[in-house]
C-alpha cells in the first residue's frame, strides 16, 4: 500500500515537476531572449548613440602668425627659407604639388597649401617671389598675373591637450590619399569593403599564416573590430572585451557604411608616442614622422604610415629603422603582389631611405616658452578641460623668423661668454622677449638656453633687479616736473641713512663722480649718483608712479635704492615698460593672441588692439631723445659696429648690483627687444648689460630688417640750438652748437655770446621765434 | 668749493656731447615712414621710404636730431605731400570699409588690423579703426586709437582735422562736452 501510495505521489510528482519544468524552461527562454534582446538593444543603442556622437577630445592647436606676401615686405629670401622649413616645405628643383618650393639666386616658386583662416579661405595656389635684397620686390601667379597681398597658411606650433594627453589631428577620408588606403587595407583587413564586420576567411588565414611560421605573424582582426575595441572597450577586462567584441563590430557593420567606419578608424588608431603626448590619427601621425601633411606624402612613407598600425613602438622608425624598412617593404610587396603599384613603383619605393624627421624637430615643441605665454593669456578667459578638448584654432602673433634669429642670437651669445669666462658663465641662463613696437604684439620669446626646454620660464617667472633699466623711469618724472635736458644734475658722492639706519652710498660704475652734470649726460652714460639725487628729490614715490603708467604693474616698495634698480622685474614686465617709451606715452600691453576660433573656424573671441595713453607725448619725446643718445655714444653705443647708421635706435643698459645681472632693452621703429642674463643661483658675473645682454640684443638687431625709429615730433616740443658751453641758446653760427628739444617754454631764456652780435640783438630771429612761441603759449 | 671744481667737468661733457651732434647738418623733412616696405639697402636714399641718413652719418657719434623748426606751434609753409600707402594696404582699407558700411565692424577691425601691422603708421588705418570703435560704442578705445592717428598725421592737416572731427564726436558720445570743445578747436586749427 505504502508503496502503491508512493508510486502514485512519485508519479502525481514527476507530472508536477514537468509541468513546473517546462515552465521553468519556458520562462527562462522567454527571460534569455528579452534579456539577450536587451543586451542587444543595449549594445545598439551604445553602439549607435557613441558612434554618433562621437567627438574626440580634441586639443587646441596653437599657430605662428601667417606670413603676409606683398610688395615691399621686409622679407629675405633667406627668410622666407626659416618660415618655409617651420611649415615643411619641400625644398625641390621643380614645384609640382602643395607644399614645395624651388629657390633661384633671387626668386622663389612655391606651391601653398591654402588656409581657411576666420576672416576668410586663403586658395592654395602657385606663386612666383622675387626680392630684391632685403625685400620682396614682386608677387606673381603661375599664369603670369601679379598679386597685390597673399598669405601663407600659418605654421602649428603648439597644442593644448586633454588629460589623457592624446594629440590627434582629425582628417576627412578624402584627404587621404587612395595609395594610403589601399596599402592600409591590403596589410591590415583585405576583405574590408566585402565583410559584416568580422572576417572568417581572415581568421582562417591568419591562423595558417601562424601555423606555418610557428609563431604570431598575422591577426585576424578586421579594422571594425579593431576600431571598437579602440573606441569602446579600453577599459573593459580581457574576457569582457573579446565577447563583445564581434557583435558590436557586426552591429556597427549594419548601421555604417565602410566609409564612415573608415574615417573614424583612420583619426583613431595610435601611432606612437612623443614624451607624454599619445600621437593619434594619420593626420597628426604624418606630421609626426614626417612634418608634413598626409596629401604630400610619397608612397614609401604612407606604406611605413599603414604599417606601423601593428606596432607603433615596435617597428618606430627612429629607434628601430631596419625594422621599420622591413615592415615597410612587405606593405609595399602587398601592394605589389595584388597589382596596387607597378614595378617600377614598388622599385622605387622599397630602395627608399626613410626620410623620418628627426625625433624633437617638431615644430609643436619648439617654442615651449612663447606656448607657455599663449596658455596664461587664455586661461583668463577658457577653462582647461575646453582648450584640451574642443579643438579650438587659437592664432597668434609667434614669429618664427623673428624667434629663430632671436635664438640664434642669444643662444651664440650666450656660448660665446661660456668659453671666454670658463667656469664661472658655465651654467649662464638668459631669457628675451621680442615685440613690435607698433602693435605690442609678442614675436618672440626664449625663457632658458635650451630653447626646446619646457620648464621654468625665466622670461615670465625670474624676477630680477633691472639695474639701470629704472633710469628712465627717473628721468622721465624730472622732464614731466619741468626739468630739460639741459638742467644741471649733481653728480657728487652722497651717502644717506635709511629708515633701518643702514648708510646707503651709491657710487658710479667706474668709482668716479662727475660733479655737475647736464641732465641729459647723465643718463646717457649711465651715472648712479646723479641719477640717485635726482630720484631723492622727486620722491621715489613719484618715480614709482611713473612705473606704473609705464605699464608695470606689480607693487614696488619705495625704497631709495629703487632709484638704481633694486626693484625686480621679469623680461616681459621690462619689455612692457619699454613697450610704453617706445610707442610715445601709450600703454600697448604686449600680446600673444590675435583670435580663437572653434573647431569650424568661427570666431570665439579677438583680441583688438588696445592702447591707453598714461603719459604726455611731449616729455616722453625728451626721453626717446636721451636714449638715442645713449645708443649714439652712451653706453650702448657699440651697437653702431654692426647696425647702419640711417637706422635711429633707442635703449638702456642695466646692471644690477654686483653685476649679478645683465640687461638690455631696446628698440627700433619695427622691433623692440629685451634681453637678460644671470645665472640662476644669482652669483655675481664677470659681465655688464654692456658687454652681455647688449651683445645678444645687437645680434639679434641687426639681422631683422629695420627700419629707423622717427618719433613725431608732438606739439609744444619745440627744437633750438644749444651752446654747449654755457648751455644757452645759441645759433646755428655758433660753433659746436646743438639742438636739442624743449617742451615751449622751458628753454634758456639767456642767449649766449657767440649768438648774439650786440647791434643786431633786436633783429635776432631765434629771439624772435622764441617770443613768438610764448605768444601762442600765453 | 664742489661747484667750482665740477664746472669744468660740466663743461667738458656737454663738449663731448654735442661736438659730433653738431656735425649734423640739417635734414629736410620728409613725412614718417607709413609702411613696413624697407627699401633694399642698394637702393638710393632718394626712393627709399625712410628718412635720408643724416649728411654726415658716418660719424657714430651723428645724434638723431629732428628737423629744425617742425613744432607743431610753427607750422610749416609748405605742406609735405603724404606718402601714398602700400597698394596693399589700400586693398585691406577698402575692404575693411565696404564691411563697416555693411555694419560689419569685427570683419571690418580683422582687416585693418593686418593693414596696421603692415603700414603701422598709416594714420588712414587708425583713423577707419577709431570709426569701428566708436559704431561698437568702445568710446574710450575709439578715444585713443583716434589720438594715436593725430601723432601719426604729423604734417598732414586734412588728416589731422579729420581726426579732430572724429574725436569731437566720439567725445560728445562719451559725454565729455570738454574734450568735445577742446578737439573742436583743434580742429578749426588746420
Amino acid at each position: 500500500m505504502t508503496k502503491h501510495k508512493s508510486s502514485k505521489t512519485k508519479k502525481s510528482k514527476s507530472v508536477f515537476r514537468r509541468l513546473i519544468s517546462a515552465k521553468v524552461i519556458i520562462t527562462l527562454l522567454l527571460l534569455i531572449t528579452v534579456a539577450a534582446a536587451v543586451s542587444i538593444a543595449t549594445l545598439d543603442f551604445r553602439v549607435r548613440s557613441e558612434f554618433e556622437g562621437k567627438r574626440w577630445a580634441l586639443p587646441a592647436k596653437v599657430y605662428a602668425r601667417p606670413l603676409e606676401l606683398y610688395i615691399g615686405a621686409p622679407l629675405s629670401i633667406n627668410d622666407l627659407k626659416i618660415e618655409l622649413r617651420a611649415l615643411g616645405y619641400q625644398f625641390v628643383d621643380k614645384v609640382n604639388l602643395p607644399g614645395q618650393v624651388a629657390f633661384s639666386a633671387s626668386s622663389a616658386t612655391l606651391s601653398t597649401r591654402g588656409f581657411l583662416f576666420p576672416d576668410e579661405h586663403e586658395q592654395a595656389r602657385q606663386l612666383v617671389l622675387e626680392f630684391s635684397g632685403e625685400s620682396l620686390s614682386q608677387i606673381r601667379s603661375a599664369d603670369q598675373q601679379a598679386l597685390t597681398l597673399i598669405r601663407l597658411e600659418p605654421a602649428l606650433i603648439g597644442g593644448i591637450y586633454p588629460l589623457n594627453n592624446e594629440d590627434r589631428d582629425l582628417i576627412q577620408l578624402q584627404d587621404a590619399p587612395q595609395a594610403f588606403i589601399d596599402a592600409l587595407i591590403a596589410i591590415e583587413d583585405r576583405d574590408f569593403y566585402d565583410h559584416f564586420g568580422i572576417s572568417p576567411k581572415g581568421i582562417a588565414r591568419a591562423t595558417l599564416a601562424n601555423i606555418r611560421a610557428g609563431a604570431f605573424v598575422q591577426g585576424g582582426s578586421t579594422l571594425t573590430q579593431q576600431l571598437i575595441k579602440n573606441f569602446y572597450l579600453t577599459a573593459d577586462r580581457k574576457l569582457m572585451r573579446k565577447m563583445l567584441e564581434v557583435p558590436m563590430a557586426m552591429i556597427l557593420e549594419w548601421h555604417y557604411s565602410k566609409e564612415e567606419i573608415l574615417e573614424a578608424y583612420l583619426n583613431e588608431v595610435y601611432l606612437g608616442q612623443s614624451g607624454n603626448r599619445a600621437i593619434h590619427g594619420f593626420g597628426l601621425g604624418a606630421a609626426h614622422y614626417f612634418a608634413q601633411p598626409i596629401q604630400e606624402l610619397k608612397l614609401h612613407q604612407l606604406a611605413l604610415l599603414a604599417g606601423l598600425v601593428r606596432g607603433p613602438s615596435y617597428y618606430d622608425p627612429r629607434r628601430n629603422p631596419e625594422r621599420a624598412k622591413q615592415r615597410r617593404n612587405l606593405v609595399l610587396s602587398v601592394l605589389h603582389q595584388q597589382g596596387s603599384i607597378s614595378d617600377e613603383e614598388y622599385m622605387l619605393a622599397s630602395t627608399a631611405e626613410l626620410e623620418v624627421v628627426a625625433a624633437g624637430s617638431s615644430m609643436k615643441e619648439a617654442y615651449p616658452a612663447y606656448i607657455d605665454l599663449v596658455k596664461r593669456q587664455l586661461r583668463r578667459e577658457y577653462k582647461d578641460e575646453d582648450l584640451g578638448s574642443e579643438g579650438l584654432q587659437i592664432f597668434t602673433s609667434l614669429d618664427p623668423i623673428s624667434q629663430h634669429k632671436a635664438e640664434t642670437s642669444l643662444i651664440s651669445t650666450i656660448d660665446d661668454l661660456s668659453k671666454t669666462h670658463g667656469e664661472r658663465l658655465s651654467k649662464l641662463q638668459g631669457s628675451m622677449v621680442v615685440t613690435d613696437p607698433q602693435t605690442g604684439e609678442v614675436l618672440a620669446l626664449i625663457g632658458d638656453r635650451n630653447t626646446r626646454f619646457q620648464g621654468f620660464n625665466r622670461a615670465l617667472d625670474a624676477s630680477r633687479p633691472i639695474g639701470s633699466l629704472v633710469k628712465p623711469a627717473v628721468y622721465l618724472t624730472a622732464l614731466e616736473q619741468g626739468y630739460t635736458l639741459i638742467s644741471e644734475l649733481d653728480d657728487s658722492p652722497f651717502s644717506l641713512t635709511l629708515p633701518n639706519q643702514q648708510p646707503w652710498t651709491p657710487k658710479n660704475f667706474d668709482g668716479k663722480s662727475y660733479g655737475r652734470v647736464p641732465l641729459h649726460a647723465a643718463l646717457t652714460h649711465s651715472y648712479n649718483l646723479s641719477t640717485a639725487q635726482l630720484g631723492m628729490e622727486l620722491g621715489v614715490d613719484k618715480v614709482i608712479h611713473t612705473l606704473k603708467r609705464l605699464g608695470v604693474e606689480r607693487q614696488m616698495d619705495a625704497y631709495p635704492s629703487l632709484l638704481l634698480g633694486a626693484q625686480s622685474l621679469s623680461t616681459l614686465e621690462v619689455a612692457a615698460m619699454y613697450q610704453t617709451i617706445a610707442a610715445s606715452g601709450f600703454q600697448i600691453p604686449p600680446r600673444t593672441i590675435r583670435t580663437v576660433t572653434d573647431s569650424a573656424g568661427e570666431a570665439l573671441s579677438s583680441y583688438p588692439f588696445q592702447l591707453q595713453q598714461s603719459i604726455d607725448e611731449k616729455p616722453m619725446y625728451l626721453l626717446q631723445y636721451n636714449l638715442q643718445q645713449v645708443t649714439r655714444s652712451g653706453t650702448a653705443r657699440s651697437i653702431y659696429q654692426q647696425l647702419p647708421m640711417n637706422i635711429n635706435s633707442a635703449g638702456k643698459t642695466g646692471t644690477s648690483d654686483q653685476q649679478r645681472d645683465s640687461w638690455f632693452a631696446g628698440f627700433t621703429g619695427n622691433r623692440l627687444a629685451v634681453v637678460w642674463l644671470g645665472l640662476d643661483d644669482n652669483s655675481p658675473m664677470p659681465i655688464t648689460g654692456s658687454s652681455g645682454a647688449l651683445r645678444a640684443w645687437t645680434k639679434y638687431i641687426a639681422q631683422e630688417p629695420l627700419q629707423s625709429f622717427e618719433p613725431a615730433t608732438p606739439e609744444g616740443v619745440v627744437m633750438f640750438w644749444i651752446d654747449p658751453l654755457s648751455g644757452k641758446l645759441a645759433d646755428g653760427l655758433c660753433e659746436n652748437a646743438t639742438q636739442i628739444p624743449f617742451i615751449a617754454g622751458t628753454q634758456p631764456t639767456e642767449t649766449a655770446a657767440c649768438a648774439m652780435p650786440e647791434e643786431t640783438f633786436t633783429e635776432n630771429p631765434i629771439k624772435r621765434s622764441i617770443d613768438w612761441v610764448k605768444d601762442i603759449f600765453r | 668749493m664742489l661747484k667750482n671744481v665740477t664746472k669744468p667737468f660740466f663743461i667738458m661733457t656737454l663738449m663731448v656731447m654735442f661736438l659730433s651732434a653738431c656735425s649734423t647738418a640739417p635734414v629736410s623733412y620728409k613725412p614718417p615712414v607709413e609702411s613696413r616696405e624697407i627699401p633694399s639697402r642698394s637702393q638710393t636714399p632718394e626712393t627709399a621710404q625712410t628718412r635720408p641718413e643724416p649728411a654726415q652719418a658716418a660719424t657714430p657719434q651723428a645724434l638723431p636730431v629732428p628737423p629744425p623748426g617742425s613744432t607743431s606751434t610753427d607750422l610749416p609753409a609748405t605742406q609735405p605731400a603724404p606718402t601714398p600707402s602700400n597698394p596693399a594696404v589700400l586693398a585691406l582699407l577698402s575692404d575693411a570699409e565696404k564691411y563697416q558700411q555693411q555694419g560689419n565692424m569685427a570683419a571690418a577691425q580683422s582687416r585693418l588690423q593686418r593693414a596696421q601691422r603692415i603700414a603701422p603708421r598709416d594714420p588712414k588705418v587708425y583713423y577707419q579703426l577709431a570709426q569701428t570703435h566708436y559704431e561698437l560704442e568702445d568710446y574710450r578705445l575709439a578715444e585713443q586709437v583716434a589720438l594715436k592717428g593725430v601723432s601719426y598725421a604729423q604734417g598732414n592737416y586734412a588728416e589731422q582735422k579729420r581726426f579732430w572731427l572724429l574725436l569731437v564726436d566720439i567725445r560728445l558720445k562719451a559725454g565729455d562736452g570738454a574734450g568735445a570743445t577742446a578737439a573742436r578747436e583743434q580742429a578749426s586749427r588746420y
